[in-house]
């Protein structure tokens, strides 16, 4: 058994490889709309990254993955140009996203062998989660902070010089003129730098484009409606952290329009359509925010119907066009079962408060019988931080890094009662103990084992229990809302790409908690 | 066995990465790799650069395929002399033929080992007086 020698390129062959599926899976599902002389290029072009992706694999040793490559591209042979049916390759190409997705957890095989693996765990989970995280930066971008760097090391180079030029005490006013100037440049440059890499992060919003048109193409079939997707403004740039949850909103909104929006074929040549119905997404960056646009052409929202539904629940009916902000309640719908979202990631409803709560707003027009035109607005620029994930009790909540200390196993017996608190003997210091579930109200107990988080601030340490770490993320802060009020603890919340709310820590609040951990109850 | 200049022509990024690997023990004694990504951006590359030693080529891929270049190249007078290694997948055997019959020295299927190549690269020039001559595939896996 020989050692694979590509072991390390494990990861570049995934991202070519996530790369080539989507342009397979696009190319396949603009078949629908094109031309009988369109199809035959399109179809060279999909044999051609498979056969591509099938070298590839080979080449990694992942002899699975080759095989469904193989499998796939006999599926493609079989492609009737004159009535394109997709489906079965469809599929396969999930299969093979999942098939990759195993792989990026398990790593790469040693050539020869089939299901050991010679990657260490760490270096598994590593993998698993910078696919799971990662962004395509342009080089010139990257040399472009690098360039920024490089002028922040020569005004700290500056000031280090003008402070020693003064404490030689030569020329003070001079000196101190220098320190003055040189700390300018360096605010200046850390600003650009700053705003260069918020920039690193942002994607194109061309990135959800795939899966969007995927979602048209299933539902349509699933319905039996012909509905054809067009995109633009695949450019505008959106931050990672954003797009995560407006992927989540726009998925719903395109299946709506789909399913609710796009009337059946007969509904449409009765009413003097075109058989094939259209979802248009388009997106376009303005001053602060950035317009996301999902229209179709189909039936419209009808007020009435709205408007009866609404009375049917018990609900008071909004005047005007706010009836249609109904759409966005939990569980509204004015089509007997059509519940689409249950069962799929979070509701429409949610969806639609993750995007308000990132500081978004959801616009509804209407024409009866023309279509709707649903748009997202979402801020440009959110307040990102970086955040360690802990779990108490079932409960998560995220810790800022920049307080963290340390963290260490909590065994049982390491945590001491003093006067009624729990302490722990850390270094040459006893710390003060609070556990999260305790504080937050999920256990009446402090736990025997689990985690021991250090934080400081305010020059004060405090030891926070949980029960696991779950790893560190880039958080978007949101402020509470003012109804529910902020905890003491607790600094706001945030939502994670699938849609769940963690509250934040605030480390100056925690430090003011009262450890005492024998409350009346 | 020492190369100065190995084109490589391949529209996989991946691949190109798995040549500078391969092909490390040329670099050490001063070689260089060409990379070019379709067979157009080749004929550009060996425009620039007619004192290369070895193509390494990639048959399928946009623009302009393998076997296309292959022609354009072996019309031309200069470039006519250097040995061309075709690359190919399993299961695309008419196209190793036809790049052979197009004057390719040798050829390699994909998966194959770095040794495989070397191996090849290593038979190809010494023989390099005799007449051309297709290299039987070496694949040992």
């Amino acid at each position: 058994m020989t050692a694979n020698p590509f072991e390390g390129l494990l990861f570049d062959f995934l991202l070519e490889a996530e790369e080539r599926i989507a342009c397979v899976e696009a190319a396949l599902l603009s078949l629908s709309g094109a031309s009988p002389e369109d199809v035959r290029p399109i179809l060279d072009e999909v044999r051609r990254e498979l056969h591509t992706l099938k070298g590839n694999s080979g080449m990694m040793g992942l002899r699975p993955i080759q095989g469904l490559c193989h499998q796939i591209e006999s599926d493609v042979e079989a492609i009737d140009p004159r009535d394109p049916r997709v489906e079965t390759v469809l599929s396969g190409l999930d299969a093979l996203r999942s098939a990759l997705r195993s792989t990026s957890a398990e790593g790469a095989p040693p050539n020869g062998a089939e299901a050991q693996t010679t990657t260490a765990p760490s270096r598994k989970r590593d993998l698993h989660d910078a696919m799971r995280g990662s962004v395509r930066v342009p080089f010139t971008a990257l040399d472009a902070t690098v360039d920024l760097l490089a002028e922040m090391v020569i005004f700290k180079n500056r000031l280090s010089d003008a402070v020693s030029k003064g404490r030689l005490g030569r020329d003070q006013n001079r000196a101190w003129d220098e320190v003055v100037g040189a700390q300018e440049a360096l605010g200046k440059t850390l600003g650009l730098i700053q705003d260069h890499v918020m920039r690193l992060r942002m994607v194109p919003l061309q990135s959800l484009f795939g899966r969007l048109r995927r979602i048209v193409h299933d539902e349509g079939e699933r319905t039996g409606k012909d509905v054809q997707f067009e995109a633009a403004g695949g450019d505008t740039p959106l931050d990672k952290a954003l797009l995560e949850v407006a992927s989540e909103a726009l998925g719903h909104m395109v299946r709506n329009a789909v399913v609710h929006g796009i009337e059946s074929r007969e509904i449409r040549e009765a009413a003097g359509k075109p058989r094939m119905g259209l979802v248009r997404l388009s997106a376009e960056a303005h001053a602060n925010e950035v317009w996301v646009d999902v229209e179709d052409d189909g039936a419209g929202v009808d007020h009435g119907e709205l408007a009866a539904a609404a009375r049917e629940r018990g609900i008071a009916v909004p005047p005007g066009e706010e009836i249609l902000q109904l759409l966005f309640l939990p569980g509204f719908s004015t089509h007997e079962g059509a519940d689409l979202g249950a069962g799929r990631g979070m509701g429409l409803s949610a969806a639609v408060e993750a995007v308000r709560r990132l500081g978004g707003r959801l616009e509804v027009t209407t024409g009866q019988g023309l279509g709707s035109r649903f748009r997202v607005r979402l801020p440009l620029s959110v307040s990102i931080s970086r955040a360690l994930m802990l779990h108490a009790d079932g409960e998560e909540y995220a810790l800022p890094l920049s307080s963290i200390v340390e963290s260490l196993h909590f065994h049982p017996g390491d945590g001491h009662l003093l006067n009624q608190s729990g302490v722990l003997s850390w270094r040459e210091e006893v710390l003060p103990l609070l556990d999260l579930g305790h504080t937050f109200g999920t256990t009446a107990q402090m736990r025997s084992s689990g985690y021991a988080v250090i934080i400081e601030a305010d020059g004060k340490r405090r030891g926070l229990l949980a029960d696991e770490l779950t790893g560190i993320r880039d958080i978007v802060v949101k402020q509470l809302d003012e109804a529910v009020g902020t905890p003491p603890g607790v600094s706001g919340s945030t939502i994670l790409g699938d849609g769940r709310v963690v509250l934040i820590l605030d480390p100056r609040g925690l430090m003011k908690i009262d450890p005492n951990i024998e409350q009346p109850a | 066995m020492t190369l100065n200049k190995i084109l490589v022509v391949e529209d996989s990024e991946l691949l190109h990465r798995m040549y500078d690997l391969i092909f490390m023990r040329y670099k050490a004694q001063g070689g260089t790799i060409i990379h070019a990504f379709d067979g157009q951006d080749a004929l550009h590359r060996l425009a620039d650069h007619p004192d290369v030693d070895l193509i390494v080529l990639d048959i399928n891929m946009p623009v302009m395929s393998g076997l296309e270049f292959l022609l354009h190249c072996k019309r031309e007078k200069v470039f006519e002399s250097i040995p061309v290694i075709i690359i190919s997948t399993e299961g695309k055997e008419e196209d190793t033929i036809r790049g052979l019959q197009a004057g390719a020295r040798a050829y390699l299927t994909k998966p194959f080992q770095p040794t495989d190549l070397h191996k090849l690269i290593d038979r190809i020039f010494s023989r390099a007086e005799e007449p051309s001559r297709p290299v039987a595939k070496a694949r040992g896996r």
